[in-house]
């Protein structure tokens, strides 16, 4: 194995990687330009100062898998082998740092993430995860796991979110989007598990009518099927229904990465990962737009979200791009015209109330039941029991009486929150009123999964049976800080 | 040793602060409103499987 040192900025000004991915992967100049060049592309959205420590004969998991069941099977062979890039947010990084014991600790906090080359020549950039901190622009608020490596005995950590380019021969959008998924939900949870590209191809292996490689992509259902096979209860969104952004992005402020299926209506289809969205300052407040309910205007945090981040698979991590517009950063005029056509959700399997009916639920109950003053703020998303709990007990604003009334609530796994707050207040980050509803409740009537409400200093709970509210009217008024743990901002 | 509910005390301490309200008028508009709803979002969830059928994800 060979190691080499340099900065991003090398890598992008003099092609001085060429030259390793030559020699380490056995081809002509003009090949290790175009992988050198692919490169280059994929690294120039990261700061240049940034120090690579360049390994060769890098044995990838994923790349490995694909070699086996496919390209080894090919006349003409890749060789098995990558090389592995880590990015680490030191200037000009020296062999001797890696020996220096006093060192070692302060080398792994600036450890940014890895990059995988592959040899398959026009998609070479493999399995990555990279930290949004090595971003040049990163005004983002994004979902993200940690994953572990490790480099010359150094164990390191990076938080991102999973990404590679797919190879078209083994993996196309379809199989890397559900790897992606899985590599985020399998490091993130006990629950699920990461899968490999020889898994997906085996768990479709009974549904399939035609061969699986070299990959035509997969259909819907497909990618349905496997996120089911992997235990999510998945949910399909499509453009024509009501509400379609303002549930997409519902969704992406419950921190749960959504698959987004685009299209131009004519030849292509594909589909990417949405992880979050652009991070808002007070100027984006300015263009809140109101929402008209009844005879009451309202602003709907959800309906006024545009930007979002993607992981896609043709582009480098952390794109932004706008919800109708999701695809004009390709600059190519078939893709122009692409929309979201689709969303497919990898829901927890036991949540039963699904967005789009939790915040009608919710919209329902701020209006009729606490009756909220015209020009409120309202934000509806998901929460676990164990984040929700978490947030009240480190709220620093919150009073002892009201942590104590949620923290000795009975609460379900998952909670459908709606926080309430003027736009002043928001701006500084506070709310003013909540509504919790049970996510594993069923949305039959209105009041089935409610939970409790809080709205200036009253909380209500629901007496069953008895058609009444229960009104508690605490002695200070609620203002503390919103609820802020399911995306992570960059900014 | 119970830790006590102090929202609960402090009620306990103020029986004036809580009020019964009845909502069966609200609810009864609140329960047609959602029967309506909750089916136009059902046939919503049918219409969008339905119509992904068949179309390959490959770009």
């Amino acid at each position: 194995m060979q190691i080499y040192f340099l900065t991003i900025k090398e890598c992008l000004q003099y092609k001085t990687i060429s030259c390793v991915f030559k020699s380490s992967f056995g081809i002509s100049d003009s090949e290790a330009d175009v992988i050198s060049d692919k490169l280059s592309e994929f690294l120039k959205d990261f700061r240049e100062n940034i120090s690579l420590i360049v390994e060769t004969e890098y044995i990838d998991k994923v790349y490995r898998d694909s070699y086996y069941c496919y390209y080894s099977t090919k006349f003409k062979l890749p060789g098995r082998e990558c090389i592995r890039l880590s990015l680490f947010d030191i200037e000009n990084m020296q062999p001797q740092h890696l020996y220096d014991v006093k060192d070692l600790t302060k080398i792994a906090g600036q450890y940014l993430g890895f990059i995988v080359v592959r040899p398959t020549l026009n998609n070479p950039v493999g399995r990555n995860v990279i930290s949004p901190n090595a971003l040049i622009n990163n005004n983002i608020k994004v979902c993200s796991t940690t994953v572990c490596s490790s480099i010359f005995g150094l164990e390191l950590f990076v938080t991102g979110f999973p990404h590679s380019s797919q190879d078209t021969e083994t993996m196309t959008c379809a199989e890397t989007t559900v790897w992606s998924l899985m590599e985020y939900f399998g490091n993130k949870y006990p629950e699920y598990k990461p899968i490999l590209p020889s898994k997906i191809l085996q768990t479709l292996e009974n549904r399939s009518h035609i061969r699986q490689v070299p990959s035509h992509g997969l259909i819907y259902e497909d990618i349905s099927y496997i996120l089911k096979k992997q235990g999510f209860g998945t949910i399909v969104y499509l453009k024509e229904e009501a509400d379609f952004r303002k549930t997409f992005t519902c969704y992406i402020e419950s921190g749960i990465p959504v698959v987004a299926a685009i299209s131009n209506g004519k030849n292509i289809h594909h589909v990417l990962l949405c992880i979050g969205r652009a991070d808002w300052n007070s100027a984006h407040y300015e263009t809140l737009v109101s929402t008209q309910f009844d005879k009451k205007f309202l602003y709907e945090w959800n309906n006024n979200i545009e930007e979002f981040v993607f992981i896609d698979d043709n582009m480098a991590p952390y794109q932004k791009a706008k919800f109708s517009q999701p695809t004009t950063h390709y600059n190519l005029a078939d893709w122009d015209s692409c929309e979201i056509t689709h969303f497919i959700v990898p829901l927890y399997h036991k949540i039963y109330l699904e967005a789009k009916d939790a915040m009608d639920i919710a919209n329902g109950i701020a209006l009729k039941i606490l009756n909220i003053d015209e020009k409120s703020i309202i934000k509806t998303f998901l929460v676990s029991n164990r984040s929700y709990k978490n947030y009240i007990l480190t709220n620093p604003d919150m009073d002892i009486q009201f942590k104590d009334l949620i923290l000795h609530e009975n609460l379900p796994k998952f909670i459908w929150i709606m926080e309430i707050s003027t736009v002043e207040n928001l701006k500084k980050n506070k709310i003013i009123g909540g509504i919790l509803l049970d996510a594993t409740g069923k949305a039959h009537e209105y009041l089935a999964s409610f939970i409790l409400a809080y709205y200036k200093q009253d909380v209500y709970t629901y007496l069953r049976g008895e058609d009444k509210l229960k009104k508690m009217s605490s002695n200070t008024s609620f203002c503390f800080n919103a609820f802020d743990k399911n995306l992570i901002s960059y900014n | 040793m119970e830790k006590k509910n102090e929202f609960q005390v402090y009620l306990d301490k103020n029986p004036d602060k809580i009020e019964l309200i009845d909502i069966k008028k609200e609810l009864n508009e609140l329960n047609e409103d959602v029967k309506r709803i909750l089916k136009e979002n059902a046939i919503a969830r049918q219409k969008a499987w339905e119509s992904t059928r068949k179309i390959f994800i490959n770009c």
